[in-house]
This record gives structure tokens, sequence and C-alpha cells, in this order.
């Protein structure tokens, strides 16, 4: 008795397993997940309202699966229309031919002359445009006012270079209580290019070699960023918590309220928003990442780019989406609106940037913003096992000679910038 | 004196009165503490999962982190609810994969089984130990080509394509319990059956099937688990969100920023979710999992 039942439950899956197998005509778009998904919901969403009959559908892929569901994708033919990807792996894709060129498509478009600069130039590969911005993350100094009342220092003042960092650090951690001045990840690769590498970046420094000929980690200030970074350490102004820090709780540690002051991202202050309301209204205070100098500033441009893969069967369809979301309206209207950067500077000043100055200056800051261009990015940097990552560790936890450190830095992005 | 050699030796011969000893002792509140231990240690991580999962959007980002909610919140469960196409589309397609994946793990090698335990074949040792050479390759790596041959096949972005592929994770080591159940049931029944006229078909239904039943359950408990929790071959056979399952979405999810911040409270939201099936059908079944476990393996 109990066989047939078992046939007709199989027969009954199948059949409702079928139709599930049927492909539709819509855009196919992936993006990773665990980029600024509220602002890519935002994007389809007004695409797919303007364009009721080319609607795209949004897959998110796991964020750690994302290059190789690409490659895999692009391997076998089975790729979606449009592909959001970490700007950083841009140049990886188009020098492995797998981006569709859309450069003859944008020959005469004016949107694209202002369209943030670093975006375009890690989508740009031997003159031929592959992708467009999507949004924009830039890295930028966040104070908290209200510990910075506590410590006697001005709140209306932030840090404008890395000895003013210190002292204040130094302040803010005296009040005790778990508040620390500063916070750098001991255990994040990634969070290090996006925060530390702009204060080695302001003092003149550089980080990774553009190609196997290029001199990695130069500068004669780079030793002296790396000893300010020490001294932080050693100083007790940084939580020894970082120690352990790997990224998954970085976003949530000014939010704390215990941190007196951070480099940190602007998606930071949206999540301040629900984590900390108290300190989103009205008392973070947001400035340029600083260097030794006074008045020497740089941030680092993050974000995602818009591609097309090869293979893709609606690429004017894409193309037009691509169009869509660097026109003014959508750039006011669900860029801005929604307190994201635009991806365009001319399209920074706008009404609801006026409205609050702190997104205003977070806007200015992808000026002075760099993106690496390497195709190595994630064995150079971003690699938990990296050069970049364990240089640091060495800087920040061990009493090694901060010369042997760079030296050791050195040979290692060179042997990986050869391979 | 003599009482106590006799009770140590009985102890020594048989296992079970030692137990028995022990329990009627004052001992019995040693064992008893030394259970609770245990229990603590297994379910700390699953109850502090739950707390932290109940916490507000708010708390579950403290830092440093609470040890239990100051409220409670289902916060966390409706931001993963309404993630993408809703949480009811992910867990959907995951009991489709899973039930897909059992009755053709079941078809498969209650068939096999049988045929290897009962018929004389020539050389089914040597087949039967041909099919479980299937266990030393690791399926990561066949993933790539299967999925190469299931997207001319248009099996991917399927539920049954997906299935088939947890099914052929789990067929060994489900043909070895099934095959071994076969072994276990005497002969005399089968001859019995036959001398009454019964067919090979018949005999296996009427005759064998009600005897391997745990054997069943268990190879059925087993396709579950591995098709619900089962992360990678989705992972490369899924390319649109509606088809994801349940551990893509968690994965997904659960990443909050560019540099890999993570949603913890959704994060425990999802994984409270997804161990309640396992939990559930462990516990319906389980009288017939520990039966099936001993009838494989004792011959």
């Amino acid at each position: 008795m109990r066989l047939p039942k078992l046939i007709t439950v199989a027969l009954a899956a199948l059949l409702v397993a079928m139709p599930l197998g049927a492909v539709a005509e819509d855009l196919q778009m992936w993006e990773r997940s665990g980029g600024n998904a509220s602002m890519v919901d935002e994007l389809v969403r007004a695409w797919n309202e303007a364009n009721p009959d080319r609607k795209i559908v949004l897959t998110y892929i796991p964020h750690s699966e994302m290059v190789p569901k690409i490659a895999q994708a692009i391997a076998s033919g089975e790729v979606p229309d449009l592909m959001g990807m970490d700007l950083i792996y841009g140049p990886q894709f188009e020098d492995a031919g797998q981006l569709e060129d859309v450069t003859d498509y944008f020959k005469d478009d004016p949107t694209l002359k202002t369209a943030s600069p670093g975006h375009i130039q890690v989508a740009t590969y031997k003159d031929r445009l592959y992708g467009v911005p999507l949004y924009a993350d830039v890295s930028v100094l966040f104070w908290n006012k209200l510990l910075f009342k506590q410590a006697g220092l001005d709140p209306e003042v932030g840090p404008a270079s890395l000895q003013d960092i210190h002292d204040m650090a130094a302040k803010i951690t005296a009040l005790g209580d778990g508040n620390y001045g500063y916070y750098l990840a001991g255990n994040c690769a990634g969070c290090n290019i996006f925060t530390f590498g702009p204060l080695i970046w302001a003092s003149g420094g550089t980080i990774e070699p553009k190609d196997a000929a290029d001199e990695p980690l130069t500068g004669d200030n780079l030793v002296k960023v790396l000893e300010w970074a020490r001294m932080m350490h050693k100083e007790g102004l940084i939580n020894p918590a970082n120690q352990a820090e790997n990224g998954e709780t970085f976003h949530l540690q000014f939010g704390s309220g215990k941190v007196g002051i951070m480099g940190t991202g602007n998606f930071n202050l949206f999540l301040l928003k629900e984590q900390n309301a108290a300190l989103f209204d009205g008392n973070v205070g947001i400035t340029f990442l600083p260097g030794l100098e006074k008045g020497k500033v740089a941030s680092f441009a993050g974000g995602d780019i818009v591609t097309i893969p090869k293979g893709s069967k609606h690429v004017k369809d894409a193309v037009d989406f691509m169009k869509f979301i660097l026109s003014d309206n959508v750039q006011v209207e669900s860029y801005a609106k929604l307190m994201n950067l635009t991806t365009r500077a001319d399209m920074a000043k706008n009404k609801y940037f006026e409205a609050d100055p702190r997104v205003q200056k977070m806007a200015e800051a992808l000026d002075v913003a760099r993106t690496p261009y390497t195709l190595k990015f994630f064995e150079l940097i971003n690699s938990p096992q990296g050069p970049w990552l364990q240089m640091l560790q060495r800087v920040y936890y061990s009493d090694d000679p901060i010369d042997q450190i760079i030296a050791d830095g050195k040979a290692q992005m060179k042997a990986i910038a050869a391979e | 004196m003599s009482a106590d050699l006799s009770i140590a030796m009985r102890a020594e011969t048989r296992p079970r009165n030692l137990i028995a000893t022990l329990w009627a002792s004052r001992a019995k509140y040693l064992v008893g503490a030394l259970l609770i231990v245990i229990c603590v240690v297994m379910l700390l991580p699953l109850v502090a999962s739950v707390l932290a999962s109940l916490k507000s959007t708010t708390e579950a980002a403290a830092v440093p982190p609470t040890y239990y909610p100051h409220g409670l919140s289902v916060d966390s469960y409706v931001r993963l609810w309404d993630y993408q196409a809703g949480l009811q589309v992910y867990v959907g397609n995951s009991l489709a994969t899973a039930a897909i994946a059992i009755a053709l793990t079941l078809g498969l090698t209650v068939t096999a089984g049988y045929a290897l335990a009962r018929f004389p074949l020539p050389g089914k040792e040597a087949l039967f130990v041909f099919l479980l050479l299937a266990l030393i390759i690791p399926y990561q790596a066949l993933l790539t080509p299967i999925f190469l041959m299931f997207a001319q096949l248009k099996l991917t972005n399927s539920v049954l394509g997906l299935a088939i592929i947890h099914t052929a994770i789990q067929l060994p080591f489900s043909l070895y319990v099934m095959r071994n159940s076969f072994e276990a049931v005497p002969k005399d029944l089968e001859e019995a059956a036959v001398v009454d006229g019964a067919n090979s078909l018949q005999a296996l239904v009427l005759i064998y099937l009600p005897s391997v039943v745990p054997a069943m359950v268990t190879v059925a408990l087993f396709a579950f688990i591995t098709s619900w929790n089962e992360f990678l071959g989705a992972l490369v056979m899924m390319n649109r969100q509606d088809t994801f399952t349940l551990p893509l979405i968690l994965s997904a999810a659960r990443t909050q920023t560019s540099i890999g911040g993570t949603d913890w409270g959704m994060l425990q939201a999802g994984v409270t979710i997804s161990v309640i099936p396992c939990i559930a059908v462990y516990l319906l079944l389980q009288k017939y999992y520990v039966a099936g476990l001993l009838s494989g393996a004792v011959k």
C-alpha cells in the first residue's frame, strides 16, 4: 500500500516543480548582497514603474560568492542582462573580456562627463567603457558630539590632522566608562583600505602597485602614518576588542555611542538613524579623513558599478537602464531623496542635500576620493591572508621595526603583482 | 562483600546493569548533574540564538551585545519575512526540493537495495562497492560539469534539477542503509510468500517494505536534512531569486554593508526558522529513526 502512495507524492511534487523552470522574458539583474540594497531596490522600482513592458527582476547573490558565480554564469552562457558588482572587481572582468562594451552607446551622453570619476575609471579598460556607477560609498570621518562635549572639546570642530585625532581621542578615552577615542578594525582588510588607506593617501603615500612595474607602499610619510597608528593602539585609544573585528560589527561601532572619532562610510549615517537616534539627531559631525598636515584630505570611493555581461540578450534595454539611473530626475528623486550620494557630481546640489549639510559633506568627499585600479585587488588588499592586512596587523600589535614591516609588505605585493 | 562482588561482576559482563546500578545508588545525582551539564552545553547556542532573534533592531545591533533581550520584538522576523520575494517563497522552494529529493532517494534506493540484497546477481558485491565509491568523490568537484549539463537540459533554476543533485549526494549512504536492512529480513519470510505464489514485486511490497520501514525513515530523514541545509549546489544551480532556497537567502540577507557588516538580528531569526523543520521532523520520526540506525548497522 505504501508504494503507490509514494509514487503519487513523487509525481505531484514533480508537477509542482516543473513550472518553476519556465523562463520569463523580463530583464534579469544580479547584484551582490550586502551592498546598498535599499538604493538598488529603489532604482529597480523606479525603472519598473516607468517601463512596465520591460521590467527588471532583481536577484541578490550572496556577497562572498559573487565572483565565482559570475565567472561560472559567463562560462555556461546563462548570464543575467545586468550585473551590479563591487567596482573594485571591474578591471578584472574587463580584462577577461567578459563584459559588453558600451562606449558607443554613451558617445553623446552628457551625463557621463560628471559621473563619479572613481567609478568611471574602473569601468574603463583600454579606453573602452564597460559600466556606469550604480551607487557610491565614500569614506569620511565621523565624530560623536556628545562625547566631545563630555570631554570638554568643542563639539562643532572635528579633527583636521592625524595629530588632532590623537589629541582629541586621548581626551575622550580619559572619560573612561568604556569610551574610546578612535576605532580601527584589526582583522578586516576591506575596512582598513576604506578608512585607513585614505589617511596614507592624504599624507602623500601610496599603497597598491598598479602593475608589476609599479613600486608599492611609497611616500616619505608612510612610516609616520604607520607609527601614528601604532601609537594609537599602544596608548589604548582604540578599544582592544578591535583585534578580533573582522568587519561583521564594524558598522555598529560608531552607533554604540562609545567611540569618539571613527573613519567610516556614508552608509553609517543611514544605519545610525535606526541604531542610535539620539546620536543621529544633530550629534554626529562629519568631516574628511585627514593626513599628517592640516588641509590635506582623502577618501576611498567604493560602491558598485552596473555592467552588462557578454551574452546578455537585452543589451539595448540594459543600456537604457544605465542611462536611466544617470538621468537628472533619478539622481535627485531616487538617490538624493533616499539620502544616498548622487553618482553625478553636478547633481550634489539639490533640495534634499541642502536640507542636511552632513550628506552634503559626504557628497563633496567624492571629489577628493580615489579608487585603486588594479587587476589583483583581492590578492593585494582584500584577502584576509593578503599583504595589506598582514602589514597592518604587525604595525598595530607587534613591536617589529616599521621599516622592516614596510620592506616585507613591498616584497609581498611585488611578488603578487608579478604573478 | 560477596554481594558487592557479584554486582561488580554482573556490571562488567552486562553494561545495562551497570547503568541500572549507578542509577539505583547515590551516584545518580552525579550522573544527573553530568547529563544536565551536557544538555546545557548542547542547548546554549540554540537558546542564545533564539533569544537574540527576539531582540529589537536597536538591541540586536548593540556593541557589546546584550546577553538576553531586554524587550521582546519580532522586528528581525518581519525584516526576514519581507526580504525580496518573501520568506514563504524560499521556505516553499526548500520544502519542495527536500520532498522531491526524499521521493527520488527512496524510489531509487529501495529498489536497488532490494535487488542487491536478494537477487543472485553475478558480481553484486563488486557492484555494491562500486556504487559506494561515489562517497569518496567530493560532489563540489562535480558541480560545474553538472551545471553545464543541466543548463542544456533546462534543469537549472528548477527545483527538480536541484533535487536531483541532492538525491545524488545522498544515494551512496542511503543505498548502504537500505541494502543492509533488506539483508536483515529473514529469508524464510520471502520463501513463505513465494510458496504462496507471490512474485518478486509482491514479495517486496507485501513482505519486505513493512519490515524495512525504519530504514526508509532513516533514509528519508537524512535526505531531508541534507537537502534542507545544502548551500553550494543551490548557489550554483539557481540564478533567480524566486528560485532560491532558504540557505541562499539566509546568506544573502545577513550582509548589511559592503565591508561585510552583519545584521545579527536577522541572521539569528533565520537560524531559528531554519532549525524548526529539522527539529519537528526529528521529533516526529525519532522512534523509527533510532530503530532504523540499528536495523541498518546490525545484520
